[in-house]
């Protein structure tokens, strides 16, 4: 009888012990999870704010004033660097898009080799920008003689983000039931048609995320362009030149940063958005 | 008007003598595996025929084989309603498949699921429209023709695959295993729905299955398949209850199966001599009977009889009941023999366990074919 009290007694601390350890578990991933999102975001609305201060150079915030934006508007000299970022991302977009389609589509039908083939195409996201910038620059401009400019520029940002591309369509294309080909050939569907009536339009959201993903990535893209650019002066050559330059039109800059944060988050919300809901259905 | 007159389209539109399908010689290896073991088969024109046999088979290869989705290493001939289809893809081909997960275009409606065949055949897009609502009215989905697929419950997903295949008039309509993914009680509604469809439209269905009873319900004829090859080709009844082989007779239900001897002729019947005992049976086997080969004798378990008579056309056998199974409609009872185990599916009050029993069956319901020829 005392043994079965005792043996009772047991289990229930045992249980109470674990359902701390639960408890302490969940906290530990809500404070890690909330920390991390700080982490991240933080800056990125403190930048907004400086943006919409009196001296933003101070690094506080106070006096609340719309001039810096006004002054984007008499100081006009990061018109054409955003001109050059928005083409040569258009450009690395299309780039994106089609490569990422025509691989994602292979890559789940292939039998074999389909895991070296992955991990040889996601490699490039681990190796240093730098160190594709300088090779890039090096084994393009001195071995073939390439000028550097605008085209280096595309090469540069194409290799940099086309692994993300391709994710973003494998996580469509992997889905994909290639069953309904079979069905669409058997009602008579010509190859073409299959794709274009079948594949096309269940693969848009992947095609559509992957061209996000070029044309973002490029559009903020640093260490690759510096090695690879010459005279071509692009968004983030530029911001990065006025802040180093320390010069009176600094505060542009933090209003140039907020604004294309607010377009990056809003283009990445809705890639994300298109996904989920062809996940979805 | 009459439901026959206003789908007059689906139906074949030139009655013609040529068979639907001509098979002959073919062969098909994945990796090492013999899927196709020089498989030959003709289906007629409004002959519902059904591939029936285990998973491994070969039976949706061979469907695969004339859908043109695979590619046999040898066929000597297949021919689509007198067409040599070998070097044809599958968009050439006159044949039309129901999916066995149906397959519907999740970005369609119904409505475009079941006209996309007519659109790629350039059809204007009212004419389109008119047939696929006669389609549906024929899988009585009338009302479903701008809905979502993913708004269909499974039956209706069925009946639109059906709609869909249907539409474009193939010359023979492919079903790989139609039934598959619905519940019980769907299945046998849709059974008799299908069979009842293909005679209307008097159109060529060639189904593949691994349940016996779609096989035997909705069939002209029945193939079985095992190892790559078909082992029997004939009626639901032959095939049920003349089984050629050792494997058919097994995977028709025939669980009482002995082996023996075959002896002489006995009046239109075989012996067959099994431990120590004598069996009465028809010849089964796709060959001639010889006195002295080995042979099997088998018997469905509803065919043998608890107390049989007592007269010449009876086998009958003493035995000890060892088991009784209540199945609901019938109860399963295990009777130990001279011959080993025989199972008796009694109607009334089983036997107790222990007690000794007659069991027996008239020898025109005992099948016997030779042994060995694809145990």
């Amino acid at each position: 009888m005392n043994a079965a009290l005792a043996s009772a007694r047991f289990t229930h601390r045992a249980a109470r012990r674990e359902a701390r350890l639960t408890s302490i578990a969940v906290g530990l991933t809500l404070i890690v999870g909330f920390g991390l999102t700080a982490l991240i975001y933080a800056p990125v609305i403190w930048l907004g704010i400086l943006s919409i201060s009196g001296d933003p150079l101070s690094g506080l915030p106070g006096e609340f004033t719309p001039r810096w934006y006004a002054g984007l508007f008499t100081d006009t000299r990061w018109l054409d660097p955003l001109i050059v970022s928005v083409e040569i991302a258009a450009g690395v977009s299309v780039l994106c898009m089609i490569s990422a389609t025509l691989v994602g589509r292979a890559l789940p039908r292939m039998r074999r080799g389909r895991g070296v083939l992955l991990v040889a195409f996601l490699l490039p996201l681990v190796v240093p920008g730098i160190v594709v910038g300088i090779d890039v620059f090096t084994f393009f401009r001195m071995l073939f003689g390439i000028k550097m400019g605008v085209w280096s520029i595309v090469l540069v940002h194409y290799l940099w983000a086309f692994p993300f591309a391709l994710i973003g369509m494998l996580v469509v294309s992997s889905r994909f039931d290639a069953r309904l080909l079979e069905a669409a050939a058997d009602l008579g569907a010509s190859p073409w048609r299959r794709f274009w009536d079948i594949e096309r339009p269940l693969l848009a959201s992947g095609v559509a995320t992957a061209g996000m993903f070029g044309f973002l990535l490029s559009l903020t893209e640093l260490p690759r362009s510096i090695f690879v650019a010459a005279r071509t002066q692009t968004l983030p050559l530029f911001t990065w030149a006025e802040t180093m330059s320390r010069g009176s039109h600094v505060s542009l800059i933090y209003c140039l940063n907020s604004l294309i944060a607010v377009v990056s988050v809003a283009l990445s919300v809705l890639s994300v958005w298109l996904l989920g809901r062809r996940l979805k259905s | 008007m009459s439901a026959a007159e206003r789908i007059d389209f689906l139906s074949p539109s030139v009655r013609q003598s040529v068979p639907a399908l001509i098979a002959a010689g073919l062969i098909h290896r994945y990796g090492s595996v013999l899927a196709l073991n020089d498989v030959s088969l003709s289906v007629d024109e409004g002959e519902f025929l059904t591939i029936l046999g285990p998973s491994g088979s070969g039976k949706t290869t061979l469907l695969r084989v004339i859908g043109g989705f695979e590619t046999p290493a040898q066929a000597e001939t297949l021919e689509i309603a007198g067409v040599d289809v070998r070097d044809l893809p599958p968009n050439h081909r006159e044949v039309a498949t129901v999916f066995q997960h149906y397959a519907l275009f999740p970005h369609m409606t119904v409505g475009q699921n079941v006209e996309y065949g007519l659109k790629v055949r350039a059809m204007i897009p009212a004419g389109r429209r008119r047939r696929a609502e006669e389609a549906l009215a024929l899988v009585r989905l009338s009302d479903k023709y701008g809905r979502r697929i993913d708004q269909l419950s499974g039956g209706e997903k069925q009946r639109v695959a059906f709609a869909r295949a249907l539409v474009t008039e193939p010359r023979i309509l492919l079903l790989d295993e139609p039934m598959g993914a619905l519940d019980e009680k769907l299945r046998r509604e849709m059974q008799v729905e299908v069979r009842a469809l293909q005679r209307e439209l008097k159109a060529t269905f060639i189904q593949v299955t691994h349940s016996q009873e779609e096989a035997l319900t909705m069939s002209d004829r029945v193939a079985v398949m095992n190892h790559g090859r078909i082992e029997q080709l004939g009626a639901p009844a032959d095939i049920f209850d003349r089984p050629a082989t050792r494997f058919v007779a097994a995977f028709m239900g025939m669980t009482n199966i002995v082996d023996g001897v075959l002896g002489g002729p006995d009046g239109g019947l075989v012996r067959l001599g099994a431990a120590g005992q004598t069996i009465h049976g028809v010849w089964s086997g796709a060959g001639h009977a010889t006195a002295g080969q080995p042979a099997f004798a088998a018997i469905h378990p509803h065919r043998v009889a608890i107390d049989p008579p007592d007269d010449g056309g009876w086998t009958r056998l003493d035995g000890i009941v060892r088991a009784a199974a209540y199945k609901g409609a019938y109860t399963e009872v295990m009777v130990e023999t001279a011959m080993g185990g025989i199972t008796a599916s009694a109607a009334g009050l089983a036997p107790p366990e222990g007690s000794p029993v007659t069991v027996g069956w008239h020898g025109g319901d005992c099948a016997v074919g030779p042994a060995g020829a694809a145990a």
